[in-house]
């Protein structure tokens, strides 16, 4: 169970911070900072790598679950 | 408020361009993206706030970069996705931070750090720029800027009124430095100088072409105020055609360009300064009282020098400080009392060419002959006399003498003067008085070293 909720609470984070990104991109895109957008953009999307580990993660702590 | 020294320490690269993003509006910032890159710039570098994440790599732990940061008097903020009660616990009592945030940081969450930081830092910080620029230990003066600490951020206009050289400019320039720091612009304009037509067009600009002379299109005062201040000195002297221009000007905020049909909007704050009395140049209805009363939001009055005596060798100090030379000025007692006695209607506008002329040349420690006889005497340079006859200097001697005997003096001088115009002739000084000759004897019997010709 603590694995599970360290690797929720992780993917929490990243969602989280992931919002809190499009704020970012927003008050760039008002202060007309296209690059910098397209480079929070970018961080975002490597995010995805560590979104889809951490997901890889819970998926094997469940498949050991059921194996239990 | 002024710019901040920031400090952002975070490993995480989207979690530091959010932080960068927010914080890019108030101040310069430092990164770190570990705990040992942190820690160099914490002892490289002075900062007022941190921003701290707790998950950190690096030799030391976001709890103990939080704590030598605040150890350091840098107003810390923890920013982390721990959010147990045990980290946070850690937090405020080991690494005794400011802020214990969650991640993401937003917008609000940071608008209320940095409001918070000002409430705690701001006073101290206005104090020091007020001191900068005005030091004293007059009561009314403090009383004056206390009102003007309080309102700071206010947007009502103000009206400032103070003899010349009581450093009315000096205080807008404050005013407008405790709002806006130097991020926004100040402007100054003093309508005494300029005709009606010169006056419009540096306020309201022109189009290209508006009048004779308008070769180029000019953005006036009033827009180029906007987000900032705008402070004109000498309002009074505004005749009545410009003051029905700037009253709407002023009310609004909108207002044309001479010559053009677009309307523009201008957030300006106005700041109004005159030497002359302007609730009495609306009784004698030189001045509009509706624009009075639009200037008039928040009414300072700089007191003159003569009323803040006990500021003179503090403000001397100051100004001989600032002469190109830096030479220091020395001032004997019975200067400083002459100084001290002597009534400034020029105020410090006067007193600094008195110390600057001394120092242009070489005088560091004046003596009675380097002074004006004007200081010497006390009098008012400027003063127009109240009195046909009577002169202040005579008042205190009627006091001394009696009237009788001052009017005595002033007879025998009378007398003394013409006598010697008329040849020291007895009879025609007494015809040029219109006297009996008696009265001539009784001078010369009186002054004993006068000669008189017994045969004329």
């Amino acid at each position: 169970m603590t694995s599970y909720n360290n690797h929720s609470h992780d993917l929490s984070n990243t969602f989280e911070s992931i919002m809190g990104a499009l704020e970012a991109i927003e008050i760039k895109l008002q202060n007309k900072d296209i690059k910098g957008a397209l480079e929070t953009l970018n961080l975002i999307k490597g995010k995805k790598e560590e979104t889809e580990s951490v997901l890889l993660k819970i998926k094997d702590l469940l498949k050991e679950n059921s194996n239990e | 408020m002024n710019k901040k020294r920031l400090l952002l320490i975070e490993d995480d690269a989207l979690n530091r361009d959010i932080l960068r993003t927010l914080l890019s509006s108030y101040g310069e910032i430092q990164e770190a993206k570990n705990a040992d890159e942190g820690l160099d710039l914490l002892n490289s570098f002075e900062f007022d706030l941190s921003f701290i994440d707790l998950n950190l790599n690096g030799k030391m732990s976001g709890f103990k970069l939080a704590k030598l940061s605040k150890d350091k008097g840098i107003y810390t903020t923890i920013l982390t996705g721990q959010k147990d009660q045990e980290s946070i616990k850690k937090g405020f009592e080991y690494s005794n931070c400011d802020n214990y945030l969650f991640k993401p940081a937003n917008l609000k969450m940071i608008k209320d750090i940095f409001s918070h930081y000002n409430d705690q830092n701001g006073d101290l910080e206005h104090q020091r720029k007020i001191d900068s620029k005005f030091k004293t230990n007059n009561s009314k003066l403090k009383e004056l800027l206390d009102m003007v600490k309080a309102t700071y951020n206010s947007n009502s206009p103000i009206y400032i009124f103070g003899q010349t050289g009581t450093g009315k400019q000096v205080l807008a320039e404050l005013i407008h430095e405790l709002k806006y720091d130097h991020l926004k612009s100040f402007y100054h304009l003093n309508c005494s100088a300029l005709t009606d037509t010169l006056l419009e067009s540096e306020l309201f600009g022109h189009e290209k072409g508006a009048f004779t002379g308008a070769d180029n299109k000019k953005i006036g005062l009033l827009e180029k105020a906007n987000g900032g201040t705008l402070f004109l000195d000498e309002i009074a002297t505004m005749s009545p055609i410009m003051q029905n221009k700037v009253i709407t000007a002023i009310e609004t905020k909108k207002f044309r360009p001479v010559g053009s049909s677009k309307e523009i909007t201008s957030n300006f704050r106005l700041i109004a300064a005159t030497s002359s009395d302007l609730s009495q140049e609306v009784a004698k209805g030189k001045f509009r009282s509706d624009l009075f009363f639009r200037i008039n939001g928040i009414h300072l009055t700089m007191p003159a020098l003569k009323e803040r005596k006990e500021d003179l060798i503090d403000l001397i100090e100051k100004i001989s400080l600032q002469h190109e030379s830096q030479k220091a000025l020395y001032l004997t007692n019975d200067i400083k009392k002459l100084l001290n006695k002597y009534e400034w209607p020029g105020n410090i506008r006067e007193l600094r060419n008195l110390i600057f002329s001394w120092l242009d040349r070489n005088i560091t420690k004046p003596t009675l002959a380097d002074l004006p006889t004007y200081i010497i005497n006390n009098e008012n340079i400027f003063e127009k006399p109240q009195y046909k006859y009577i002169s202040k200097k005579n008042i205190k001697q009627i006091k001394d003498m009696g009237l009788r005997e001052f009017l005595q003096e002033i007879e025998m001088e009378a007398i003394e003067l013409i006598y010697k115009e008329n040849n020291k002739k007895i009879r025609s000084t007494a015809r040029t008085l219109n006297v009996h000759t008696d009265k001539v004897y009784s001078y010369i019997n009186r002054d004993q070293g006068v000669q008189y010709d017994l045969l004329q």
